[in-house]
Order: C-alpha cells, then structure tokens, then sequence
C-alpha cells in the first residue's frame, strides 16, 4: 500500500495510574517501527498500524502513563489530540470514579473528538464494576468496551470504532488482523459471554439520574 | 526564541532526542518551582505566540492556584487576577486564540473565582459583564467561563471532596442571589443580537446545563420562547434548542408545576414547528417527545397517590404525546423509533396495573403492537442506515420484545389474535417473504417468554393455542425455507413448545427436521451447529417419548461422532461434545436389557476408547512437537466425550441416593476400561497440564458413575494424581477432588485419606511457599490465595466427614500438631473474611470429635483449645481490623457463639472458671456482664441467646475502645491501627444510634 494512502492520527490514551494503559498499548507488535519510550516525560508515543477496507490507519498512541501526579506536561499532551480512550480497571472502583474528571480535562484541550471508555482486565475473576454500573459514557455519546489486555479480548474494537467516527461514521472493518503478542491469560469464554450480555442488557436501561452514588 | 521558549517546545515534543529533553525538562522544573513564576509567565503571554508555550504558562497559573495559592501575598494575589484580566481584555478580546488556550483561560478563571468568590472577589461577574462588547471575542471567552463554571462548581459528574461540594454550593446560593439575573440577560442579548451560530450554540449549551439549578422563570418566559422557536428553524442551532427544551422539562419540580409547566410550553406546538428532515435531528426531537411523555406520565402518577390534587388537562396532554409517540415509533429509522421507546415501555408499564383499559387505550395497544411487528422485522433492502449494526439491532429487538410481552399481558386476546393471523398468513401465502416468516414466527416465540411470568392458569389457557400453533409449523413448508433466520427461529421455536408437540406423526416430523439436511447436516454451518445444540434440549425436555427413536438418532448421529480433524472441519468438537452428552443421556434414561445397551454403548463409546488404546499403545503423542499438538489434544477431546457420555449413567438412585444393583450396571465395564487408559496419561505426559485437568474431570465423573467399584482403585490412583500435581492449578483440582471423595464415602475412605493427608499437605505447603515471593496483587498472589483457601476447605471437608482420625493417626500426628494446628490458630487471624470463617468452622468440628465425649476424643487437646483457640475467639473480633457492619464479619462471631458454646458443653465448670479467672479479667468487665456471660454458656441457655450476648459484647466494646481513643487524642501520639479503628467507630457509633 503506498504511503500517501496512510491516515496519522493522535490518539491520547488516559487514565488512572495502573488500569494498564501501557500493558495495552505494548499488545501491539508494529514490526516497522521502533516503540519511542521517553521515561523522563513518561509519556510514550507508540505507532499502532491497523489495515482497514478505508486503507492504512497508523493512531500514534499518546500514553500518558505516569503523568497521573501532580507536575509534567499532563493535558498539554492532549494539544491536537484527535481522539482517545479513557482506560480504567474493572477491579477497581476509584478508577471509574476518576473517568469523568479524565473526560473533562480531555474535553477541555480537544473539543468534541471521538472517545472510547475502555473496562480493561476483565479476565481476572474478581471484577468490582459491573457492566450494569458503567454508563457513563452513554451520557456523553462515547463507546464502550470490556477489554483484557494480557488476553488480547477486545483489542482492536476501541481503535475500529475511532477509525469509523473519524472517517465519518462509515462502516469501518479489519481486513488484517493486527499481529499482537499471545495472550498470557486464557480468558473464561462463558464469563466474557455473560459479560457482553449485561453489556448489552445495561444499554437498554434508562439511565438513572445520578448514578455514581451506588459505586 | 529564548531557552525558555525552546525548553517548553522541546518538551513538548516526542520525537526530540532524550537527553535534550531531559534538559528541556530540568529547566522548565526550576521555572516552574520559582515563587515568582506566574510573573514571569504573566509577561511570557503577553510576548509569546506559540500555543505550547502559552499553555505552559497557564498550567503554571494553575498549579499556583491549586497548590500554592496560600503562599502568596494578598497583594501577589491581585496583581495575578489583575494580569490574567488584563490578557484577557488586551489579547484574548481582540484576538482569535485557539481552542485549547481559550478553554484553559476559561478554566484557571474560573479556579481563581473559586477561591476566592464571593469574599475576595465580590465583582466577579460585575467585571466580566462589563468586559462583554458584541463586536469583539469577548463573548466568546464569557461564554466558555460559564461553562467552565458548570465543569469546576456545578456538575456532579466529576468526583469531589465533601469539602469541596460544601463550598460549590455556597458559591451556587451565592450566584444565584446576586448574579444569574444578569447573567441570563446577557445570554439573551447574545441569542437576539448575534448572528454566530457557534456562539449561540455556546450560549444554548449554557443554559442547558444552568436550567436545573436557576429559577426556571428565568428563562421560560415569552421572550426567551420566542426566541427558542425562531431558532428551531435555523437547521445549525435547532438541535441545541431543542435540547434545552428537554433540560427544561427535565428540571426536577413539583408534579403539578411539572404538568403547568409542559402544558405551558406545549411541546405539541414546538414539534409541530420542527421539519422533520434528517434523521439525527428527528431523534433529537425524538428524545425530546421522549421524555415529556415520561414526565406527565410520571407526573400524573404522583398526582393519583395525592388525592386531594388533580391536574385537570393531564389525559389531554397525555393523548397528545401519545399520537406523536406513534408518529416517531414507526418511523423507517431504527435510531428515531428507539429514541422514544422508553415512553412506549413506561406507557404499556402503567396500562398493566390498570383491570379494564379503556376503548382508547386499546387502540393505542394495538396500534402498538402492529409497530413492534414493523421494528422486529429484518429489513431485507440491502440499503440499511449504515450505522444500525447487527448488534444494535438485535439490542433493539430484545426491547421490543419486552414491550410486546407486557402488551401480551395487558391483552392476551389481542396478541394471540394478532399472532394467529401472521401466523396463517405466512403458512397460506407461499410467496412471502422470509423476514415476514421469521418475524412472525418470533412472534409466537415470545408470546411463550412472555407467559411464563404468568400464572399457571393463563398458561394452561393458552395450552391448546400453543399446541396448534406448534402443529402447524411442525406439518408445514417453513421447515424447507432455506434461509438462515428462519431456520434458527423455526428451530427455536420448536424447543421453546417442545412440550405442545403431539405425539404423533408430528413429533416424527420434527425430530425427522432436526437430523437431516434441514438441522444437523445443514450445509450453514450456523444453522447446523444451532440445530445440534437445541436437539439437545428438545432431547433432555421431552425425555421419555424421544427414547423410542433412540436408533435412529445414532444412526443420524454416527458421523458427527467421530473424532478426526477431517470431521471436526465440519462439525467443530463442542458440537461432537454435545452429541456425546445427549446420547449418554438417553441410553442412560431408557431401560434397555443388557444386550441392547451394550450394544448402543458400544456403537457409542466403542470408537473413543480404541483410539486412545491406539494413541497409548504405539506411543503417537511422542510424535506431538511444541507447535503441533496433533495427538494432545486428540487425547483430550476424547477423554471429554467419554466423561460427557458418561453424565448420563449413576450408579445411584436420583431419588434417595442409595446404591443401584450391579444389575442395573452394565456399563460400568465400558468407563472402566477408559479409566484405565486414562490414569495412565500423567505419567505419559507429565508436562501437559490439560490432560491431568481432564483427567481429574474424568475422575469427578467416575465418582458417580462407578461408585463403590471405583473406591478400591484410589490406592493407587491418589498417589499417582498427586504426584503430577506440581503447579497450584492442578492441585487445586485435586484438593477439589479429595473432597467429593470424602462427601461421597465418608469414613470408609480412611485408609485412604490416611495415606494420603501427609504428602498433600506437604505439597500444599511447599507451592504455598515459593522462593520468591510474588508482588502484590499478581496472579500468582491471587493463585496463592485460592490455594490458601483450598486448603482450608480441604481440612473442614475431612473433619465433616467423620475422618477426624486421619489427623491424629499415627502416621500423622506430627503433620496435625506441626502444622494443622498451626495453621488453623494463623488463619483465624487472616485478613481473608472467608479463610477466618472456615477456620473458626474448623474449630467447632474439632472440638465436637476430639473434646470428652466426642468420637476421637484425644487427651491434650484440652491446652491447645484453652491456650490458643479460646483466647482468639476474644482477640480475632476485638481486632482493629474487624469490621462487625460487614456481613462475613457477623458470620464469624456467631461461628465463634456456637463453638466457645460447645466447648461449654464439653468441659463444663472448668471452662467456665478458666474464663472467669484468667480470660474475662483482661478484658476490664463489669461482674454483672461476666456473670450474664457465663450463665448464657450453661446448657440451659439457646445458642441464639448466647451470640446475640457475645455480639453486644463486642459492638459496645469496640465503640468504648473507639471513645476511649477519641478522649485522648490530639494528646496522644495516634498511629495508622488507631486511625483506622477510629473510622469504624464513628460509623458504628453512628449506626448504634
């Protein structure tokens, strides 16, 4: 494919510290570029490749990780962001708690982007938020997925979403699967399936008014 | 470009080299640490023109504003306020900045207004109003305070601090006694003298998010509506408005004010103005149509409870929206009809509890019903919304699902009535369509979800309904219609009235169309492997009338049996699983002299078990490499259908557990035969953790299936499993194992739990113990956890099992004082909930067998009991980490009641002087409590009385530790153990109140 059909893209990927934005990310084997990891500003800018039936996408992934503390650059990284995932831990409460303060800083730099809110570890047993507990992004016209890094589970649905909302809402597919590192967990199928269907059983609930209240 | 210019840029950029970053950023440190930072950013903004720089400077702001405004002087203070207005009124009015800067400008004003509004900076608004010119971008920045108000002080979206909420709604009261007049003024002169449609999309976003908080009266008022209305015709603003409309009717008030207020706005008008013209836009106004219908829904119902009020026009209203309701639910789009769903769902909600629905509500039902029928149809045009994915719909499906169910209920009459004639039509119609077949076959399929939520009545009414309904289908063409949904519906529906099928020729028919080319050989996979799954349930519903076409079955089925990647290319293992379990199922229910038996069995079984003779005997799985595991997993996926085949065979009676005769199992030689392959597989393939997983799953079935044949072989069995058991995993399974074991034959098992108990111990304890120890919250942690609480189980299971014996046998007696014991008096003092609950469970078993009188009594137990255990029942809840609100915490103590009970019943007085002498006095008691205490542990108090004493005990005594630590702080030095009890105990003392 030649290189002018390329499309670039910023992605800004957030979060709280330890929800695995970073084990994300480096599920991703590019084989053509060298991942740039820039320790003294922790923030690391991956090129990750997907082959869709729209052409080559490369989403140069912002990941923040470590800049959750008070100093650095923090939202100075979302400057010209166009789009991103807010990551947190399905084991832990505080993390979704902190999604809408992540998606208002986001909001705040980059008006109106496409943003994807991402569940990740839903592999291990104990899960603390529920699907039935994770609306927040329907307030706001976000999408959702149960993710599993160490498992791979659901790796590229975030990024064929964006790919779809940046082109302009077209019917976007793979038509190469993205070269990922094994899955270092097998992941329970009946329980991934249970999980889509409270996914899918909780969309179709009227949104409560407040309902952080219940976490 | 000065270095600060380049450091800020530098770092700002990823693809600079490291070590210049690492400078960039040192430097860009010590500006930022310099008390007199803001100054020079303040002087960098107004010279500076590159974005990443002036950002910079503003997160400088706005780590001095959060962090460190206390260290400024008062006079530092309003020279930064005065600066940053200054840029304001200098730059960002004449000029057009980009978005970022203009936002976070907004932002650190908004964070310095909220620091000091209204004391420090009572002319807040007073100066930003007067800054606002129509001619420059003053509006603009005004407008993005506002918002960046609602983001900092207003929203409960974003996670704060009680503290924080405190001051957010001081600072709200305050706005709305002094300023929101005149802010809402300004908004209206920007909506009636601007002609930017991106600043009245601003100025509409803003009072969306202020209507739920400001007096409504504010803004709905003649000249505000009227000024919403002209704009619901300017396509680039009409969507704003049309959602302030909806934060409008969304304010919570009054149900009266609520119902006045619609009536006032009439929304019906406010529709009627709209042009329906593209579809986003339609679901805009959908939502809105949406909501209102809900409120005066809502409305209407809190009104009937209050029955001294009534709001006169309500049914009128209601009505209104209900034609419109109708008008949208139809509508050719999937997002437009979903948008208003929730009024039809809360509409038909209502209509249940009402006996006899009125003529026009009827209408309004079967109006409805005839549209879930429209929205439940697969389009067939290949020209869909682009964006209704098939999971989008089939979401929507299942909510029109539950609307026609609740229709269902409210008017069995006119859906069966309704459901009939789709039905007649798509049997008498051959031409029709397939989405016309599938949908009213779905129908009917859901009339069945819904009536199971009835009575059983109502069900026995529609028996005959069913019946004909089933019958029909069963003798019809549809069953030919080769398109996939109409299969998988067909199919479906089968199962779901399995049990209206008569048994006749129809039954014939039907189990004919799941075995041949229509199900189980169907050349769509899809299709094919659904058929298969659902003859499973038809099979395991129906039972007795399928066993006499046993035959044929095996028959239909003898191809998808074989275990072979040529066949699994077709029809996938768990499909082949499935058939294996169905079989077993039937042989094993039907009663079958032994001939005939056998020779199902053998048809069956007789295939597997020679495979894996071959594979075993001429060593095949040594061909196996790392990356092909050809023969592995053959040898797994045959060890599978044998344990799935099996599930169908007990030797024990389902009704009372007793042991069948041999002469009801013949099958046993077949499992036996497979068994003694299969125990010889660890040994063969000790690095394949999957096959000693099946194997286990092999042996849990043998347990059932062999019974007492099977116990003579675990001598040597046991060893052999547990010697392969190397990894937490697999010894969890075998844990697991021991205990069905010890469930199922209890103390006849002793000789071999006595040989066992010392190296599975020994075993638990050496993976318990790894040289390194994992970090925090690893998986290897979590695995060590789950091992921790196996073993505990694995104790309770063999003191529940009357095996007591096995500890204190010869053979392992130094296993039960060195390390049982132990463990037992460390787990009670777990940080695991669960872990201390067994332990204590433990305990009272212990006590039942090995105390006087008990059917292993031992002598010594006596110190171990008085020295360790009892002090603990005092010492594990009395712990700062006890939190008795907790469910699993509550359960301990009453475990504790029941054990410090028995061991009252065991040891008498010399229980009850050892508590009184040397117990009870360390825990500082009144003599009246101690003498309540012990008379509840006499023989002639209930246990209930007892725990509820030590429960009281325990609440009161940590709320006086908790108050005794209250006393003296602030004098005393108060470590983490003390914070932490004293926020249990303000919740408890709360809570005791």
């Amino acid at each position: 494919m030649a290189e002018s059909e390329q499309v670039q893209v910023k992605l800004v990927l957030v979060g709280d510290g330890g929800v695995g934005k970073t084990t994300f990310v480096k599920r991703h084997l590019n084989g053509e570029f060298e991942s740039r990891y820039i320790p003294t500003l922790g923030v690391s800018v991956q090129p990750l490749s997907f082959y869709t039936n729209f052409g080559k996408i490369v989403f140069n992934v912002w990941d923040t990780a470590g800049q959750e503390k008070f100093g650095g650059l923090r939202d100075g990284y979302y400057i010209q962001g166009q789009c991103a995932i807010i990551m947190f831990d399905v084991t832990s409460r505080m993390s979704y708690k902190h999604v809408p303060n992540w998606y208002s800083d986001l909001e705040r730099v980059c008006e109106n982007i496409p943003i994807v809110l991402c569940g990740n570890k839903v592999d291990i047993k104990d899960r603390k938020v529920k699907p039935s507990q994770i609306n927040f992004h329907r307030r706001y016209n976000l999408s959702y997925y149960d993710v599993s890094a160490k498992s791979n589970y659901n790796f590229e649905k975030p990024f064929i979403w964006l790919a779809s909302k940046l082109l302009g809402n077209k019917s976007v597919h793979l038509v190469q699967q993205p070269t990922l590192k094994p899955a270092e967990v097998p992941l329970d199928a009946g329980l991934m399936q249970q999980y889509e269907t409270e996914v899918q059983t909780a969309a179709a609930v009227p949104l409560p008014p407040d309902d952080n209240e219940d976490l | 470009m000065d270095n600060f210019d380049q450091a800020v840029i530098c770092s700002f950029d990823p693809s600079t080299r490291e070590d210049i970053k690492q400078q960039a950023l040192e430097y860009t440190n010590r500006i930022k640490e310099n008390p007199k930072a803001w100054e020079f950013c303040l002087e960098k903004l107004r010279t500076t023109n590159n974005t990443y720089i002036k950002f910079f400077c503003i997160q400088v702001f706005q780590d001095i504003i959060l962090h460190k405004y206390e260290l400024l002087t008062t006079e530092d203070k309003l020279n930064l306020r005065v600066g940053l207005l200054k840029w304001f009124q200098s730059h960002l009015i004449v000029n057009q900045e980009e978005t970022p800067i203009k936002n976070k400008f907004a932002q650190i004003i908004v964070l310095l207004f909220k620091q000091e509004y209204p004391d420090g900076w009572p002319a807040f608004f007073e100066e930003i109003l007067s800054l606002l010119n129509l001619q420059n971008f003053s509006v603009d920045i005004f407008l993005r305070i506002c918002k960046s108000i609602d983001e900092e002080v207003v929203s409960f979206d974003v996670h704060r601090s009680p503290a924080e909420l405190a001051q957010n709604t001081m600072i709200k009261d305050k706005m709305r006694e002094k300023a929101i007049v005149n802010i809402v003024s300004s908004w209206y002169e920007i909506l009636t003298k601007q002609k930017n449609s991106s600043l009245i999309n601003m100025t509409l976003q803003n009072i969306k998010t202020y209507v739920g908080w400001i007096d409504i009266n504010l803004i709905v008022n003649d000249p505000f509506i009227q000024v919403f209305c002209n704009f619901l015709r300017e396509k680039s603003v009409r969507e704003e408005v049309v959602d302030c409309f909806k934060e409008i009717i969304n304010k919570g008030m009054d149900p009266m004010a609520k119902l006045t207020l619609i009536q006032q706005l009439r929304i019906k008008d406010i529709i009627g103005l709209t042009s329906l013209d593209s579809s986003e836009f339609v679901v805009k106004v959908g939502n809105l149509v949406n909501l209102t219908g809900m409120e005066i829904l809502r409305g209407m119902e809190s009104l009937q409870q209050d029955p001294g009020r009534s709001f006169s026009n309500g049914e009128i209203l209601l009505n209104d929206m209900l034609q419109i309701l109708v008008q949208f639910f139809n509508n050719e789009s999937n997002d437009v009809s979903y948008s208003v769903y929730g009024f039809a769902s809360l509409y038909v909600q209502k209509l249940k509890g009402i006996k006899n629905i009125s003529g026009q509500q009827f209408e309004h039902i079967r109006a409805l019903v005839q549209i879930v029928r429209n929205k439940m149809r697969f389009k067939t045009d290949k020209y869909d919304d682009e964006d209704d994915s098939e999971i989008k719909i089939l979401d929507f499906r299942k909510d029109l699902s539950n609307l026609f169910r609740n229709i269902f209920r409210i008017r069995p009459d006119l859906v069966s009535e309704f459901v009939t004639a789709n039905i007649s039509n798509i049997l008498t119609n051959p031409g029709i369509n397939y989405s016309d077949i599938e949908v009213s076959i779905y129908l009917l399929f859901q009339m069945g979800e819904g009536i199971s939520a009835n009575s059983e009545e109502s069900m026995k009414q529609f028996e005959k309904f069913f019946s004909e309904m089933i019958s029909n289908l069963a003798i019809s063409n549809i069953s030919q219609t080769s398109h996939q949904v109409v299969s998988l519906m067909y199919f479906e529906t089968l199962v779901r009235y399995a049990k209206y099928i008569p048994l006749d020729s129809r039954l014939d028919a039907v189990i004919k169309s799941f075995l041949d080319a229509r199900g189980i050989y169907n050349s769509d996979p899809v299709v094919r492997s659904k058929a298969g799954h659902l003859f499973n349930k038809l099979v395991k519903q129906l039972k007795v009338p399928i066993l006499k076409y046993i035959n044929d079955i095996i028959i239909a089925l003898q191809n998808h049996l074989i275990i072979s990647y040529e066949i699994q290319k077709v029809v996938p293992f768990d499909e082949q699983s499935s058939f294996y379990e169905l079989l077993g199922f039937l042989i094993g229910a039907a009663i079958l002299d032994k001939d005939t038996e056998s020779g199902y069995i053998q048809k069956i079984l007789g295939n597997p078990i020679n495979q894996l003779k071959e594979i075993i005997d001429k060593q095949l799985y040594k061909t196996d490499t790392k990356e092909n595991q050809f023969y592995s997993v053959q040898i797994c996926q045959l060890i599978s259908v044998i344990g799935n085949f099996s599930k169908g065979f007990s030797s024990f009676n389902a009704s009372n557990g007793a042991p069948k005769p041999d002469s009801l199992c013949h099958y046993k030689v077949y499992f036996k035969s497979a068994l003694t392959l299969i125990v010889q597989l660890p040994n063969l393939l000790p690095e394949n953790e999957e096959v000693k997983f099946k194997t286990f799953f092999y042996m849990h079935r043998m347990v059932e299936c062999l019974g007492k044949d099977l116990k003579p072989l675990l001598e040597d069995i046991l060893p052999l499993l547990l010697s392969h058991t190397v990894t937490i995993p697999t010894l969890l399974e075998f844990l697991v194992f021991i205990n069905q074991l010890v469930g199922k034959y209890k103390e006849e098992l002793f000789q071999v739990i006595n040989h066992t108990l010392k190296p599975t111990i020994n075993h638990v304890f050496k993976l318990l113990n790894p040289s390194i120890q994992p970090p925090e919250h690893s998986d290897e942690e979590r695995s060590i956890n789950e091992l921790k609480r196996s073993y505990y189980q694995f104790i309770q299971g063999i003191l529940s099992n009357n095996l007591a014996n096995t500890f204190t046998s010869q053979a392992n007696l130094d296993v039960f004082e060195k390390i049982i014991l132990p463990t037992l008096t460390s787990g009670c003092q777990s940080s695991n909930e669960a872990i201390q609950k067994a332990c204590f469970v433990i305990l009272k078993k212990m006590i039942d067998d090995y105390a006087p009188g008990g059917a292993h009594h031992i002598n010594g137990f006596e110190q171990f009991l008085f020295g360790q255990m009892v002090p603990l029942c005092f010492e594990v809840p009395l712990s700062p980490q006890f939190n008795i609100n907790d469910f699993a915490s509550n359960q301990i103590i009453l475990e504790i009641g029941k054990s410090l009970k028995s061991i009252s019943s065991k040891y008498g007085d010399n229980f009850l002087n050892f508590l009184k002498n040397s117990i009870l006095p360390k825990l500082n008691v009144t003599s009246e409590f101690t003498d309540q205490f012990l008379k509840l542990l006499l023989p002639t108090a209930q246990v209930k009385e007892f725990q509820e004493c030590l429960k009281l005990f325990i609440r009161t005594r940590k709320g006086k530790i908790i108050q005794q630590q209250l006393n003296s702080n602030g004098t005393t030095h108060v470590n983490g153990n003390n914070a932490k009890s004293l926020n249990n105990g303000n919740y408890i003392g709360v809570n005791g109140h």
